[in-house]
């Protein structure tokens, strides 16, 4: 590597508006007041993108494989050590859910790890993965922050029993040995959204709520919002700009009544996805 | 002694030798998967079909203009047309195919345009732009990825369907707005990445079959002075090189 490739990688590397001319980010607004931890996103997440169910066993042995998982924090009184919990009437204040997905960022860790760049940050904003050109080396995995790669450990799709391979989603790939996998943001849907815009004509725009992702469709509560974050009219950016968020600042500022956050802001991994933090009651 | 000493270096010569014809051998055959050649269960005449009675390809298959998948049609189809055609009722071919409707099977039709898994075609957008948008004759848009099939007596692949090949096209035509940019594939290269080198160092490989009728199979420079020649509202009309690689592999 010459002296001036990498003088280049590090000015593009700063560049933070490198995709400012593009037409389309897609972004998330995950409520987690609406959050109920029900797990119709993880299911339909399942149904969706052709997961495999690996088993209990294969979560025990570090095989997980969930693209979207509801993580699960418990809540203490305030001020109580966790000892003094199991002895009070009361002793929790409940669970607090976040699902927790690929965060999309636009300064992903994962990206530039990658010896065969089968993950690259596509013009739409998405952290891509394209698993012909992976050879599984899993730096992405350990790269991530978030946790939110899996690895494709076993040859899963071979254990469908013969009928069942007829429920796969054929828009998208059956991934096999060896491959990272991660959420995509149902790029299959907005491709497809895309494209039906195109035969009409309409290029870089794609009307709000035109397109779903299987997370947010299945979501009783309508906590999650999904969308176009360059469309100023959109559910999503209005979320963004109700709460205050916005990208390339690491720390948001909180008035009163704004609650959105996104996570491991102080990372500067500049998430797509962000969070509204739930309201406790921390008096009662 | 001489001879121990010669052995080794001939059979790396043999070895040699051997990899270098096979390197021949295997760009002219056919790949393992690759169904081309493979007897179907019975012939079917697209020579009669589309090119004596220029049925369109669209009547058949149906799905192009309106899905991912051009689609190969239910034996229904063809008993709507050929329970009223008794002049041919008797023809082997014929016989063969009322056998399938009479046993209610589908006929096992094997596939010949198959691609592989992770990568998706869609004839839609192909189907739309090309036919309806551009009005460009039916046959003259499939015959691009399909070659010539209204002289075929039975189904065969004659463009190779490559990657590098579905570049040659996209990524000669670009369109305006892409003008003057970077190759896509340099231009989406990770900002991070450690390396600055494209990812895709395509050749533009050329068809195997030379077909004069269609502009895809002309030489990439060719294509190029042709399309710079084109006033600015005319260049519009050319295809887009896709922008990343999940536009065809996700």
């Amino acid at each position: 590597m010459s002296l001036s490739r990498m003088l280049d990688n590090w000015s593009r590397l700063n560049q933070r508006d490198y995709y400012k001319d593009e037409p389309i980010m897609w972004g998330m607004s995950i409520d987690l007041n609406k959050c109920t931890g029900c797990a119709s996103c993880v299911t339909a997440c399942y149904a969706e993108n052709n997961i495999p169910a690996v088993g209990k066993e294969k979560c025990a042995t570090g095989h997980t494989m969930h693209w979207l998982r509801i993580e699960r924090y418990w809540d203490l009184p305030e001020g109580e050590a966790d000892l003094a919990v199991e002895e009070s009437e009361y002793p929790e204040r409940g669970a607090h859910f976040a699902p927790m997905m690929c965060q999309q960022c636009n300064h992903a860790p994962c990206e530039p790890v990658c010896p065969v760049a089968a993950t690259y940050h596509n013009p739409d904003g998405l952290n891509a993965q394209v698993y012909n050109r992976c050879i599984g080396s899993r730096y992405c995995g350990t790269n991530c922050p978030f946790k939110v790669r899996y690895f494709n450990f076993f040859d899963y799709s071979e254990d469908i029993p013969h009928p069942m391979e007829m429920l796969l989603n054929p828009d998208l790939t059956v991934r096999s040995k060896g491959v990272m996998e991660k959420c995509t943001f149902c790029v299959q849907r907005l491709r497809n959204a895309k494209g039906d815009q195109a035969d009409k004509g309409i290029r870089g725009h794609v009307e709000d709520g035109e397109v779903q992702t299987a997370c947010q469709q299945s979501c009783p509560t309508e906590a999650i919002v999904f969308g176009n974050l360059k469309d100023s009219e959109s559910k999503v950016s209005k979320a963004w700009e109700d709460h205050n968020v916005e990208l390339n600042r690491h720390e948001q500022f909180h008035e009163e009544g704004e609650r959105g956050y996104r996570v491991f802001e102080e990372l500067n991994v500049e998430p797509s996805v962000m969070y509204l933090d739930r309201v406790r009651d921390t008096n009662a | 002694m001489l001879r121990s000493v010669k052995a080794p270096w001939a059979s790396k010569f043999s070895k040699l030798l051997f990899v270098v014809a096979l390197g021949f051998v295997l760009p002219t055959g056919a790949f393992a998967d690759d169904v081309s050649n493979a007897p179907q269960p019975f012939e079917f005449p697209h020579a009669r079909h589309a090119g004596k009675f220029k049925i369109n390809c669209m009547y058949c298959h149906s799905g192009a203009r309106r899905s991912k998948v051009a689609g190969i049609p239910p034996v229904a189809k063809c008993i709507g047309c050929h329970s009223n055609l008794p002049s041919v009722r008797e023809t082997p071919r014929i016989k063969k195919l009322f056998s399938y409707w009479e046993k209610k099977e589908p006929i096992p039709w094997l596939k010949v345009h198959d691609l592989p898994d992770f990568v998706e075609f869609n004839h839609k957008r192909h189907v739309q732009r090309f036919i309806f948008k551009d009005g460009r004759s039916t046959q003259q848009t499939c015959g691009m990825c399909h070659g010539d099939v209204k002289t075929f007596s039975v189904g065969q692949k004659v463009k190779p369907l490559t990657m590098g090949w579905c570049l040659s096209c996209h990524q000669q035509f670009q369109g305006e707005s892409d003008v003057g940019l970077p190759a896509p594939a340099k231009r989406w290269m990770i900002p991070a990445a450690a390396t600055d080198k494209p990812i895709l160092d395509v050749e533009y490989p050329q068809p195997a079959v030379f077909d004069a009728e269609h502009p895809v199979t002309m030489k990439a420079s060719d294509v190029k002075i042709m399309t710079e020649k084109l006033p600015k509202s005319l260049k519009e009309k050319f295809a887009r090189a896709p922008h990343d690689c999940w536009q065809c592999h996700k």
